[in-house]
C-alpha cells in the first residue's frame, strides 16, 4: 500500500504482514523515500538500519497482524513511525558490555527515537535531522 | 521481489575456516548465517574467519548470530575473526561496541594470518 501526498510533507505508508519476509521490502521502501527526499548516502544507511530494527522487533517477538510503516518528508526532514500489536523486546544475546538491544540501537542512530505503548499497538517514531539544514 | 538468500561459501585457509556471505543479513537471513557457522564448530573447526566483504547490510539479527557464534567458540577456546571493511556493517559494528569484541581485519590472508 502506497499513499503519496505530492510536494512538501509528501508522506508514504507500507503495510506487510508481520513476518521475517518482508524484511528485504520494509528497508528498501524506507531508502527510496530517504533516497527521494535527497539524503546522502550515510543517512539513508542509518534509515534503513533503524526501520530494520524497529520492524524487526515486533516480528522477532512473535507479534500477529500487520506492521505499519508510515515516512513523512517534513520539509527537508523526515519523520518516521512504526507501528503494531504491542510486543515486549525478546532477550538479546550479549556480550562484554556491547549493545544488542534492538530499541537501543534505534536510540543509537537517532536521538529522538521513542517508544509508545498501549493496550492496542507498539508505536516507534524517530526523525532524520533536516538535510537542508545540513547545508544541501 | 521475493526473500534474497544469503550466499554463503565454505573453505580454509592456512588452518582456518572460512566462510564467505554475500547478501544482507537480517531477521529473515540470520538464520542461514547462523546454521552454516554452527555447522561448522560442530564440525569440530576451532579458528574461524567470517568475510562479510560481501554483506551490504547487517542489523542487531546478525549481530546476535556472531555473538552467540563467539561464545561457543571462546567455550572451545578457538578464534572467531571478522573481516569486514569500511561500510555500513563496520558502522554497525562500531556503534554497538562489537569492534572491540571481535578481531577485525581488512582481509582473509591478513586474518589467518594473526
Amino acid at each position: 500500500m502506497l499513499a503519496t501526498t505530492v510536494g512538501r510533507n509528501a508522506s508514504f505508508s507500507l503495510c506487510v504482514p508481520a513476518t521475517a519476509e518482508h524484511m528485504t521490502t520494509v528497508r528498501a521502501f524506507a531508502g527510496a523515500v530517504a533516497r527521494r527526499c535527497g539524503f546522502d548516502e550515510d543517512v539513508i544507511e542509518d534509515v534503513k538500519l533503524a526501520v530494520s530494527e524497529a520492524c524487526a522487533g515486533p516480528i522477532d517477538a512473535g507479534v500477529s497482524g500487520d506492521i505499519d510503516l508510515a515516512v513523512t518528508d517534513d520539509g527537508g526532514a523526515l519523520r518516521l513511525e512504526v507501528r503494531s500489536a504491542p510486543w515486549t523486546e525478546p532477550e538479546q544475546p550479549s556480550i562484554d558490555g556491547a549493545l544488542l538491544d534492538r530499541s537501543a540501537l534505534v536510540r543509537t542512530l537517532f536521538g529522538d527515537a521513542e517508544r509508545l505503548d498501549d493496550e492496542r499497538t507498539t508505536v516507534t517514531r524517530f526523525s532524520t535531522a533536516s538535510h537542508t539544514a545540513a547545508g544541501r | 521481489m521475493g526473500p534474497i538468500d544469503l550466499a554463503l561459501e565454505r573453505t580454509t585457509e592456512s588452518g582456518w575456516g572460512v566462510l564467505a556471505v554475500e547478501g544482507e543479513v537480517d531477521l529473515y537471513t540470520s538464520p542461514q548465517l547462523r546454521d552454516a557457522v554452527n555447522g561448522m564448530i560442530e564440525e569440530g573447526h576451532e579458528r574461524i574467519v567470517l568475510d562479510l566483504t560481501s554483506v551490504g547490510f547487517m542489523d542487531s539479527s546478525g549481530l546476535g548470530v556472531l555473538v552467540t557464534a563467539l561464545k561457543r567458540i571462546r567455550e572451545r577456546d578457538g578464534s572467531l575473526a571478522l573481516v569486514c571493511p569500511e561500510g555500513s556493517v563496520h558502522k554497525v559494528l562500531t556503534i554497538t561496541g562489537l569492534d572491540k569484541v571481535f578481531p577485525i581485519h581488512r582481509s582473509v590472508a591478513e586474518a589467518t594470518a594473526a
